[in-house]
């Protein structure tokens, strides 16, 4: 799917906008990622897209998705779009699953929300979508309570939540950011092949610059709600213009 | 170089869980050791027993020459021993001053020293403005460098930090971690590092621990270990480790 | 906003602690004195809020009553945050069988139920103020002692208490520094709670013999008084039923307006 956003600001209450004129196109079956610093207004940017920021927000531009204009939608309009057509990853896999219910019933949920009436098939499909994200144990995993399994099962187990209505468009939000390094070089691969199996459009939101250079091929680095600089992956870190990402750059070369 | 501390099959565990299953190890005076692994190595575990924050299940720790027993710590040990936690968010308190914070290890030596505390704000780069003020007012990388004055306010021989930059932003982490490095050099500090980012070790350190599920899996020289790792183990962390793909020419 | 609930609470729990101070000095009339003529007035210049069933001014009654409200009040709350708090923090920072024993304790209490713990204590002592604020008290450390070991363990969680421990501070300092400041705010709700429940626990037990006696005006009694002729005089209850609920919302928002200002976090940036 693509996406196309322009002149995108959200503002709240009387503070200075959190995000001011931000920009950007996504191409069907794109990687973008969105690069900056806690305050940059990134979670802001993808929370905007999804619909998922408060009443009190004053979202300003446009947001479309495969030419359907996203902002001024309804909750309901958005509900039936979330999930079917775009999907989110957040990035602490704990919070993001209901403690007290098994895995397999919150992922056929999801799937439920947008196939009514499709008891069996959705049994069927939680054990498809677990195998899918590299599970060998499907139907024990869907039985297992989120505190049961480890950060990197969780986090997988959001990615098949995210995937299993096929939607057009996922967006992650800092999806390793909570894991240790073996387990997020893991995750990085299994979000890369799902990418490419689905061919779903992907925006990626991280702070660490090495972590988008893995996976994506083109980016924006966000500062203070702006994005300051864009452009293809090999030409934005060989060549960074904005003195901020080249700080960025320095930063991660020293690493 | 002599040794500082001396640890014999140290093992803790919690209900039916072995967080540590028997860490011998030994860090000398003035060693700057980094110790890596993944969530549930046994890394945090280790080091909260070295500081005589837990007891351990087994095994002995003697800390220059005396036994450190059942989490009662020689004397003295607290403030020759100091801590700098990973979230400066969590690590002060809300409600307390900076000045009351950051002179916190000295009170509990009854020792009252103005002019100390004003001196270790100093040294980690803030002006005495920000003695009066309230943990919130600051940045994550302020904040952080508040908790390094902290530690290092009752002048102490060693320096334990458990993840201290992995809650930060980038650029200030880059700062924090230059910062950390000159003081720990110019003092002589033995440095103890936790991280499960071995860039961030393999700047602040010349030896390192390898832990994986407990133990220890590899333990030598920084460069030794990052450039001939012996444990698969170890290879595989290093292979782990998201490097850019396209750097500045 | 914030400001305003601590002027506002200020007010109201000022009015309640003003008018205790001058019922000790002067009534407008006798506030036990029956006056058999003057019964069930409507309000007038004479009596401003009007005369109850026996013909005593209700202004009068209603300062008077203030000074036990207060008394009542403020004691047993004082009383159950007195043992219950340090008992939680207690239980809090301890954990293991310490905190199983207290926990444990606070819910017979709070099982037992504070009417027999009154009447077990009336048929001692007898019946009196000081025998119901003591009954209600007990039956309120409980409460204290849940929110206390509550917050106390959500502090425990914070590195700073780990900080304070690394660098020497011994338990007794931690509770005191960093534990109490940072439950304040728990208690400070437990204890507006606490005080509503406590003037309407005053006013049940006497009611029934075991507290203040009769003849002494307190808001409850009035209360009780009044169902008699509610139809008739709907406004008997009214004066004290607003009484109490000034008090209750004043100690509220003052609770609430305090624990703001307390807070470094929350006090307005300039």
């Amino acid at each position: 799917m693509s996406l196309s956003v322009r002149d995108l600001s959200v503002a709240f209450g009387r503070r200075a906008p959190a995000v001011e004129s931000v920009g950007f196109e996504l191409a069907d079956g794109e990687r973008l990622g969105v690069i900056g610093e806690s305050g940059s207004g990134k979670s802001v940017t993808s929370l905007a897209l999804m619909g998922l920021l408060p009443e009190y927000a004053r979202v300003t531009g446009s947001v479309s998705l495969d030419g359907q204009e996203l902002l001024g939608l309804g909750d309901r309009e958005l509900s039936k779009l979330r999930g079917e057509k775009m999907s989110m990853v957040f990035q602490e896999p704990m919070t993001a699953l209901d403690p007290t219910m098994r895995v397999g019933r919150q992922i056929a949920e999801a799937y439920r929300l947008h196939h009514p009436r499709s008891g069996a098939a959705a049994r069927e499909q939680v054990e498809t979508v677990l195998d899918k994200v590299g599970f060998t144990d499907a139907r024990r995993v869907s039985l297992s309570y989120p505190h049961e399994l480890s950060g990197g099962q969780r986090q997988r187990v959001l990615l098949a939540m995210a995937v299993v209505n096929k939607p057009g468009l996922i967006i992650f939000d800092e999806p390793t950011t909570a894991l240790d390094v073996l387990v997020q070089a893991e995750v990085l691969q299994l979000i890369d092949a799902t990418l490419t199996a689905t061919g779903a459009s992907a925006l990626f939101i991280s702070h660490n610059i090495a972590v988008v250079s893995q996976v994506c091929t083109r980016a924006v680095v966000m500062r203070g709600g702006r994005i300051v600089e864009d452009g293809p992956i090999a030409e934005l870190f060989e060549h960074p213009k904005h003195p901020y990402t080249r700080a960025l750059v320095e930063a991660a070369a020293h690493e | 170089m002599s040794e500082l501390y001396q640890v014999k099959a140290l093992t803790r565990s919690f209900g039916k869980v072995e967080a540590l299953k028997g860490v011998d190890l030994a860090v000398g005076k003035g060693e700057r050791l980094g110790i890596v692994g993944g969530s549930g190595s046994g890394k945090t575990t280790l080091i909260r027993l070295l500081a005589a924050l837990d007891v351990p299940t087994g095994g002995t720790i003697v800390f220059d020459g005396e036994p450190i027993r059942a989490g009662k710590p020689p004397k003295g040990f607290r403030s020759r021993v100091q801590v700098v936690f990973q979230d400066p968010r969590s690590s002060l308190d809300p409600r307390m001053k900076i000045k009351d914070i950051v002179g916190e290890p000295l009170r509990s030596q009854h020792r009252r020293d103005p002019k100390r505390v004003e001196q270790v704000l100093a040294d980690v780069g803030l002006e005495p403005d920000v003695l009066e003020r309230y943990p919130h007012e600051f940045s994550g990388g302020q904040r952080q460098r508040i908790a390094i004055a902290r530690a290092l306010a009752p002048e102490p021989e060693v320096l334990i930090a458990d993840e201290p930059v992995s809650a930060l932003d980038v650029l200030v982490r880059d700062q924090i971690i230059e910062l950390l490095g000159s003081l720990t050099k110019a003092r002589g500090l033995t440095l103890l590092l936790v991280s499960h980012d071995l860039a961030v070790v393999r700047r602040l350190c010349d030896s390192v621990l390898i832990m994986n599920e407990g133990g220890i899996a590899e333990s030598g020289p920084m460069a030794q270990v990052m450039n001939h790792p012996r444990e698969d183990y170890t290879r595989r962390l290093l292979a782990a480790v998201p490097r850019l793909k396209f750097g500045p020419s | 906003m914030r400001r305003f609930q601590l002027w506002a609470g200020t007010a109201l729990v000022g009015l309640v602690v003003l008018a205790a101070l001058l019922s000790l000095v002067w009534t407008p009339y006798d506030p036990v004195q029956v006056v058999p003529a003057d019964r069930l007035l409507g309000p007038s210049l004479a009596h401003p809020l009007g005369t109850d069933g026996f013909g005593i001014d209700i202004l009068s009654r209603l300062l008077v009553g203030a000074r036990s409200a207060l008394l009542v009040g403020v004691v047993s709350v004082g009383l159950a945050a007195v043992v219950g708090v340090p008992l939680g923090v207690l239980a809090g920072m301890r954990g293991g069988w310490v905190s199983e024993l207290v926990m444990r304790i606070s819910d017979i209490v709070f099982a037992f139920p504070a009417l027999l713990l009154a009447i077990l204590l009336a048929a001692v002592y007898g019946g009196s103020t000081a025998t119901a604020m003591v009954a209600i008290g007990i039956s309120t450390i409980p409460a204290f002692a849940r929110t206390s070991r509550a917050g106390t363990l959500e502090v425990m969680a914070e590195d700073y208490v780990l900080a304070a421990r690394a660098s020497g501070t011994s338990a007794p300092t931690t509770a005191i520094r960093h534990v109490l400041p940072n439950i304040v705010q728990f208690i400070g709700v437990q204890a507006s709670v606490g005080f509503a429940t406590a003037v309407l626990a005053e006013a049940a037990l006497s009611y029934l013999g075991l507290g203040t006696p009769r003849a002494v005006p307190t808001w409850g009694g009035m209360l009780r008084d009044s169902q008699d002729t509610l139809f008739t005089a709907p406004l008997q209850a009214l004066w004290p039923g607003l009484a109490i609920a000034c008090a209750v919302l004043g100690f509220n928002l003052l609770g609430d307006g305090l624990r703001d200002a307390l807070d470094p976090r929350l006090r307005e940036a300039k």
